[in-house]
């Protein structure tokens, strides 16, 4: 299995590597640009390092900053102004307001506090790891929730002295990764896919998305997952499973909260505030600026913290993200990668977008969903401009499915995370997981038949 | 008879254990060394993939690796007590039956230099992080004078 694995990152490399050489150097299409020719080769690269992971992801994005110039793509001062895009600044802002709630304890205590409801039975402790992860994941990002999380859902393994294999602790710590993915793709602050997607929707389009507006799309797909999450809890844990309980637990008592704990809720509020009810005269990236400076402002984060907890070089594989994207479809290459793909014309819609979801779902179980959605977003607006679909449907349809990766550690941090306690095996994550996916597909299918044109996005 | 057996959080498999314990039920009676060695590879091997995604910064990294640092010692003394256990059960006699925390190798070789033991156990590495090694016929290594 991992020879095999082996062989075929290699393959996707050389292919990569060849495509890259073929376009640039060595065919020259006649309907395309030179740019547009460059920027195809540039994408192939940088899909190949970024489903391969032969660098680290933020490598890849410097040296997208690099190659844009290089191909005579962008110039260099419009390449890298691209690195100032405000969905950084916004992905910038909302890493230093999830430093507040992990760095005072707020978040383990917001979770160690929620946990205490569900005490009675194993199927509601199971409910309460995957709510908690949920909730957290809608304000912080999901690896961070999962991180957060993991030494809490150890030491209830160890209180209920559940084995490692049994089905208890193959559940409990598949809960905890279902519940930071599926929370992950709630809002804006769950990863740095929405906020990356929307960037690039601007930079492309010229259209903004409000945060309020995102969560109306994207919550109540959440929600519906969620339930599904639920669901199989429920349908997978067998009567004698209900026999085990929390009330083992001792009642850990809490001191009153810090000053510094009550100063990051009253920024996080206020900072949800500005983005929910001001967000017409104050743009979603300043808001989160605004929140970041007053954590600063009111000692409750240093610099120091800021640096610990966040690892900075990924704003530049989100930077690179969307220098690619938007030259993609600037020079004219994304129409024509999209028109290669899909030649026929009379397709309807609906069938354009359920693919494209799929697409983004099978994609993201094998690289990184941010790069996954970086890379599919590109060819999915020169679909939208090909096919009249507005570039909205396409940013939704490609970014909430691109979150939702269930069936390998190497998907998403989350699952990597629960997977390192070694309860379970990637034969089971995929077992379970493949039933999600396929249910959250369909989900997602009912929701841009029916929910999205009454929120105004007709297919 | 003096028996050495070493084993990891990679390396433990239930044909080792009961090899060792045929072993001294054949021989009604052994001195047997037992000794867990925690693995740094699970705890190093995410902590390195997630700095390498660029995902978490290296506090929470650091936590992580911590929290799965513990686990895997917690987890090993549990199965190291579950052997010498059952050792004494079987009629072995434990000699020794602790963690030692360091390199796999350079542990052998001391405990080999020490001991001078008759019969050596060692389970080979059946799992890792992040893949799954197929096709192990041979669940763990013996020496024996």
């Amino acid at each position: 299995m991992v020879e095999m694995f082996s062989r075929i990152r290699k393959g996707i490399l050389l292919l990569g590597v060849f495509l890259f050489l073929f376009f640039v150097f060595v065919h020259p299409i006649p309907s395309l640009s030179t740019e547009a020719q460059n920027n195809i080769g540039l994408f192939f690269l940088t899909a190949s390092l970024w489903t391969t992971n032969y660098l680290p992801l933020p490598v890849t994005g410097l040296l997208i900053f690099v190659l844009l110039p290089v191909l005579k793509i962008l110039s260099p001062s419009d390449s890298f102004r691209l690195l100032g895009n405000r969905a950084v600044f916004f992905i910038l802002g909302a890493f230093i307001l999830s430093t507040g709630l992990l760095r005072t304890g707020l978040a383990r205590r917001i979770a160690l506090n929620f946990l205490k409801i569900f005490r009675d039975d194993f199927l509601k402790t199971l409910r309460g790891v995957f709510l908690i992860a949920f909730i957290l994941s809608l304000f912080m990002p999901e690896h961070a929730t999962a991180a957060i999380l993991l030494p809490v859902v150890l030491e209830i393994t160890h209180i209920l002295s559940i084995k490692r294999g049994s089905r208890e602790g193959k559940l409990l710590f598949l809960s905890l990764a279902w519940g930071a993915v599926i929370g992950g793709i709630g809002t804006m602050l769950g990863g740095a896919r929405a906020p990356l997607a929307v960037g690039m929707l601007y930079e492309t389009f010229g259209i903004k998305m409000s945060f309020i507006k995102w969560s109306l799309f994207a919550l109540p797909v959440a929600l519906a997952v969620g339930g599904i999450a639920i669901l199989f809890q429920t349908i997978f844990v067998r009567k004698a499973d209900e026999k085990i309980t929390l009330n083992k637990l001792p009642e850990q008592k809490f001191p009153p909260l810090k000053r510094e704990e009550k100063y990051v809720i009253i920024v996080y509020l206020i900072t949800l505030f500005l983005w929910v009810f001001l967000n017409k005269y104050i743009p979603l990236s300043l808001s989160a600026l605004i929140g970041a400076i007053l954590l600063f402002a009111t000692r409750t984060v240093k610099w120091k913290d800021a640096q610990d907890y966040v690892n900075w070089g990924v704003i530049i594989m989100y930077g690179g993200a969307i220098a690619l994207g938007t030259s993609f479809v600037k020079s004219g290459a994304a129409t024509w990668f999209a028109s290669s793909i899909i030649s026929f014309t009379g397709i309807p819609p609906f069938l354009i977008l359920a693919l494209l979801s799929l697409f983004s779902i099978f994609l993201t179980e094998f690289m990184s969903n941010t790069a996954a959605v970086a890379l599919l977003l590109p060819i999915g607006f020169g679909i939208s401009q090909s096919f009249s679909i507005t570039p909205i449907a396409v940013t939704l349809a490609i970014t909430i499915p691109g979150g939702l990766a269930f069936m390998l550690p190497v998907g998403t941090p989350p699952n990597a995370i629960a997977y390192s306690a070694g309860y379970y095996s990637i034969k089971d994550s995929v077992k379970y997981g493949v039933l999600l996916n396929i249910s959250s597909w369909f989900i997602l299918l009912l929701f841009i038949k029916f929910l999205w044109p009454l929120l105004g996005v007709k297919i | 008879m003096k028996i050495l057996f070493v084993f990891t959080n990679l390396r433990y498999n239930e044909d080792a254990f009961n090899y060792l314990i045929d072993k001294i039920k054949k021989l009604g009676r052994a001195s047997c060394y037992i000794y867990f060695v925690p693995s740094k590879a699970i705890p190093r091997k995410l902590a390195s993939w997630i700095l390498y995604m660029g995902v978490l910064g290296e506090k929470l990294t650091e936590d992580l690796k911590e929290t799965l640092r513990k686990e895997l010692i917690m987890r090993g003394e549990e199965t190291l007590d579950e052997i010498c256990t059952r050792v004494k059960l079987e009629g072995g006699v434990v000699e020794e039956c602790r963690s030692i925390k360091g390199e796999l190798s350079n542990i052998l070789e001391k405990l080999y230099k020490e001991i001078t033991p008759d019969l050596v156990v060692i389970p080979r590495e059946g799992e890792a992080l992040f893949e799954e090694k197929e096709n192990i016929h041979v669940k763990f290594d013996y020496v024996e004078k």
